[in-house]
């Protein structure tokens, strides 16, 4: 079939391959060092995530299960081994206390999951589609909650919720609404900003359709928009469902004695009770608990993914409308829920013994009433920023790292390949860090990393790695549905222009993720700052603010709780401005990725 | 020149390219014709290198480009929605490929002339040089912008631009290298049709001017044919046909081509001659071959040989359609019917009986 197409050239041609290097073969080194260079950049944060989280975490559930001799029984000589794993299973289960911890965990997380969608879907259809004055304030309010330790919001609505608080007549202190109130507060966010912008992008034409069809306003949005929004939907349930079932701080705080969740059982009964083998039974429920919610959201999420093209579409918006009303009531009802807690924080931090004034400030220069503290407040808030930005560069590093590979879609031509295989099951095991308890995360670097070449204990970097593994899986799905739902041939456009592929990665990639990843980077901030779990066993000697504030409550004196309140509003103020200053910089040009990196 | 010998692509079990040989001459436009899903743009991908070949081999003047990466190739390529990356300026993306420039300024080097050469053949992309190059890149820039008639609009953001301004951009961009090979994948698809009518003369007369060796796939032969000097014509990851547009006009290879570009009925010569079809004044249709014939073929004559029942009238711009049934041959063909024209104002109705001529221009004597 090679018929020769002969043709003539124009006379005066250039040689169009002046600019060229010439055709050469490629050496041979050459892709398999790019090969290479793709390994490392997947492996050395496997590596990383291989010996601080599943050592760690690994050794102390084997101690629990297998060979740890059970401290409450010592002598009675409990079988180790599989068949000790096994009973040491069925024990825990048959315990009615446990059953019961473990009903309350998912109870109480699929109710703040489902509050905070009913409160958040009227919020997300105000603040993301439609258009009025303090909109990007109001957004900007609504989300400073998320990023703010939970040991924080759990002080702030004790103080509420007190006996002597604004709304202790209400009798919710100690009760699970005052946990569902500060569960909601917390991730009230989460919902905006998973179901907004998916909202704003919607093809409106569907329902436009409805309408000419003669389905009125509200068949319309229960036959027509809640479907098309149904992973969104699903995704925001999930994820706030995640936080909440394993919320450690605010139920630590809020629950009293009476209300506990795995996590916070997991705690009692590895400080407390020293029952180390109940505590790896609790610790592995928790993580087929998250395993199992992990695995829907992974399924909702190859959906929602291949739909989010990151073409800049034009995002929906319109002016208010009288029909707005429900909603722009149900969001005010929000932003007071929000704002109250804060103000009251704020507020109570300035009442001192003495009177109104900065005398609660002042005291975080010292130790506290009745030497409470091993060092000042002030050393800790330098410890915690110091702390938290290191955890955070590593977070980001290793985000970006896993991402590079994580990225890359398989090729048409071998689309179940191996490689897609490993690459989905990379997916869920950096996700992991997420559902494992950071008590057991915190414990377990204790335990295991105490002897040999991991002899980490008294390195200053073990508390940030804590507080990066916890932080990565956040950044991780920021980022990477960004660098998924960018379209790959803009990748391939620049290759063809002759970007070699450490081009193509700079000048598409990166920019691409450009603004998500700086929202990322202040949010894993955020998160380092606040983390509680893990950091109240590490940061012993040491202490960040947070493990301050807790210790300070845990102690009687007026003196101390009013230092712990300001504690608290010095560390809120600031995780709110990083965060706020990041979301300003990426709103000022939201053109493009504005929101498409929801969480 | 561009070779490529017995190459196939295969998706799975599904062969999208099986076995094409094709070959582009420099300073040449090939343009790849087939309907959708035939594997055309597969084709060009491979081409490009952005597909693993399953067999078969891609030369470029003789080397053989299997262990040549995509952005080593110098080949060009323009995607059907212009994919231009988002997060620069129009500017930015036309610059893109110039990073490889070489010092001094590009455009006042004279066509056909010794351009800047590049000694040794030292890979030049490297960021230091595109600083340093930074006055002869936007020289360049603008320079491309106005070949494509979008000077002054080079500081525009790509989100601002229509769909006939994005896919001159792409072109300006794909351009800028000066590509070995400017592989174009339906490029003015994605645009309606009167901006494609004005974009299909600017292409030519840019891939014209700047002597760009070209492979234009589309799936509208409208297109194909202005824009190439040679056609290669699809079907089911094979070429059944190539050469010069007149060439395929005048002599399709097969029936399949044929109704491809536009012949709707093939006849037996026998037949035709049956009808009343004086094919023996004509020169080029030889007993025993078939022969297409377009509905311009048959034109309403009351003079004419043919005659026929009316079935249907449709009226055009440009005249009549008529739907008819050549009596002599209309049980041999199974009842099909037959296209034919007719001047516009003509008195004819469904079920009149009606005589047409026989035009041999627009019928031609198929190869196989």
């Amino acid at each position: 079939m090679s018929a020769p197409v002969i043709l003539a050239p124009a006379p005066s041609i250039p040689d169009p391959a002046d600019g060229w290097a010439p055709l050469t073969a490629e050496p041979r080194w050459r892709p398999a060092l790019r090969r290479a260079g793709l390994v490392v950049a997947a492996g050395l944060p496997l590596l990383f995530f291989a010996v601080f989280f599943v050592y760690p975490v690994g050794s102390l559930l084997g101690r629990g299960l297998l060979d740890f001799p059970d401290a409450t029984r010592a002598g009675s000589g409990a079988p180790g081994g599989i068949r000790g794993f096994a009973e040491g299973f069925w024990e825990v289960l048959q315990r009615a206390r446990f059953r019961r911890i473990l009903q309350f965990t998912v109870e109480q997380a699929a109710a703040s999951a489902g509050l905070c969608l009913l409160l958040g879907v009227p919020g997300a259809h105000l603040l993301y589609r439609c258009r009025f004055r303090g909109r990007t304030a109001l957004r900007a309010l609504l989300t400073i909650p998320f990023v703010l330790p939970t040991v924080v919001v759990g002080l702030a609505f004790r103080t509420l919720f007190a006996a002597d608080g604004a709304l202790g007549s209400w009798g919710w202190d100690g009760s699970v609404w005052a946990i569902l109130a500060a569960h909601v507060f917390l991730n009230y966010a989460v919902v905006l900003r998973i179901v907004g912008p998916a909202w704003a992008r919607l093809d409106r034409r569907p329902a436009e359709a409805a309408r000419t069809l003669g389905a009125g306003p509200t068949r319309t949005l229960f036959t027509v928009v809640v479907p098309a929004l149904g992973p969104s939907l699903a995704g925001a349930f999930l994820m706030v469902f995640l936080f909440c079932a394993t919320s450690f701080g605010v139920v630590l705080i809020l629950g009293g004695g009476a209300l506990s969740t795995l996590e916070t059982e997991i705690y009692r009964q590895t400080t407390e009770q020293l029952d180390l083998r109940t505590a790896a039974v609790l610790s592995v429920l928790q993580i087929l608990l998250v395993a199992a919610v992990l695995i829907i959201g992974a399924r909702l999420r190859r959906r929602t993914e291949v739909a989010l093209r990151l073409r800049s579409t034009r995002e929906f918006r319109r002016p208010l409308r009288l029909s707005d009303l429900p909603a722009a009531l149900v969001t005010a009802g929000a932003a007071v829920l929000v704002a109250g807690p804060l103000g009251v924080l704020l507020v109570r931090s300035l009442r001192t013994p003495a009177g109104w004034g900065f005398g609660n400030y002042q005291a975080l220069g010292g130790i506290g009433e009745h030497n409470v503290l091993l060092v000042s407040g002030a050393a800790a808030l330098e410890n915690s920023l110091r702390t938290a930005a290191v955890a955070a560069s590593m977070a980001v590093a290793l985000a970006v790292l896993l991402a590079v590979s994580l990225a890359r879609r398989p090729a048409r031509t071998h689309p179940r390949s191996l490689l897609a295989g490993v690459r989905n099951g990379l997916d869920g095991l950096v996700m992991l860090p997420l559902g494992v308890s950071a008590v057991t995360l915190g414990f377990g670097f204790l335990l295991a990393l105490d002897s040999g070449p991991l002899d980490l204990r008294a390195s200053a970097l073990l508390l940030p790695i804590a507080q990066a593994l916890v932080a990565t899986p956040l950044v991780i799905r920021m980022v990477l549905p960004v660098l998924r739902g960018a379209d790959d041939r803009l990748r391939q456009a620049a290759a063809v222009l002759g970007a070699p592929p450490g081009r193509v990665w700079l000048s598409v990639d990166l920019p691409l993720m450009g603004k998500t990843l700086a929202g990322a980077s202040a949010l894993a901030y955020a998160v380092a700052l606040g983390e509680f779990g893990a950091t109240s066993f590490l940061a012993r000697q040491n202490p960040t603010l947070p493990i301050v504030i807790g210790r300070l409550i845990e102690r009687p004196g007026p003196a101390n709780s009013g230092m712990a309140l300001a504690a608290a509003t010095i560390l809120a103020l600031v995780c709110g401005c990083v965060v706020a200053a990041v979301d300003m910089a990426a709103d000022s040009h939201a053109g493009l990725s504005g929101s498409a990196g929801g969480w | 020149m561009l070779t490529a010998q017995g190459i196939s692509v295969a998706y799975g079990a599904m062969r999208a390219v099986d076995g094409v040989d094709l070959r582009i001459p420099d300073g040449c436009v090939l343009s790849l014709l087939g309907p959708s899903g035939c594997g055309k743009s597969t084709l060009l991908r491979a081409v490009a290198g952005l597909e693993p070949l399953q067999a078969g081999r891609i030369d470029w003047d003789g080397t053989d480009l299997a262990s040549v990466a995509v952005h080593r190739r110098g080949f060009g390529l323009m995607f059907q929605d212009g994919v231009l990356f988002p997060h620069r300026t129009v500017a930015g993306n036309v610059a893109y490929g110039l990073h490889r420039l070489p010092a001094g300024d590009f455009s006042a080097t004279p066509p056909g002339g010794g351009g800047p050469s590049k000694a040794g053949g030292g890979f030049p992309g490297r960021f230091g040089r595109h600083r340093r190059n930074r006055a002869a890149i936007a020289a360049r820039v603008t320079e491309l912008l106005n070949l494509v008639g979008l000077g002054g609009l080079g500081d525009r953001e790509v989100a601002t631009l229509s769909g006939g301004q994005a896919q001159r951009v792409a072109l300006a961009r794909a351009l800028g290298p000066e590509p070995r090979l400017l592989l174009l994948d339906e490029p003015l698809a994605a645009l309606d049709r009167s901006l494609r009518d004005r974009l299909v003369v600017d292409l030519r007369r840019v891939l014209a001017e700047t002597g760009t060796t070209a492979l234009y796939v589309t799936h509208d032969q409208d297109e194909a044919f202005a824009v190439a000097g040679a056609v290669a014509l699809m079907d089911a990851g094979r070429i059944r046909q190539i050469g010069p547009p007149g060439q395929v006009w005048r002599r399709p290879a097969d029936e399949w081509v044929a109704r491809f570009v536009g012949y709707e009925t093939v006849f037996d010569t026998a037949a035709l001659l049956a009808a009343g079809v004086p094919l023996g004044d004509t020169a080029g249709f030889s007993a025993g071959s078939r022969v297409a014939v377009r509905p311009a073929g048959f034109v309403l004559d009351p003079a004419g040989t043919v005659r026929a029942d009316c079935l249907g009238v449709l009226p055009g711009p440009d005249g009549l359609r008529l739907t008819v049934q050549i009596q002599a041959i209309g049980r041999q063909m199974g009842g099909r019917s037959v296209a034919a024209v007719a001047a516009l104002g003509s008195s004819v109705m469904v079920g009149d009986q009606i005589r047409l001529r026989f035009v041999p221009a627009a019928a031609a004597s198929l190869a196989s």
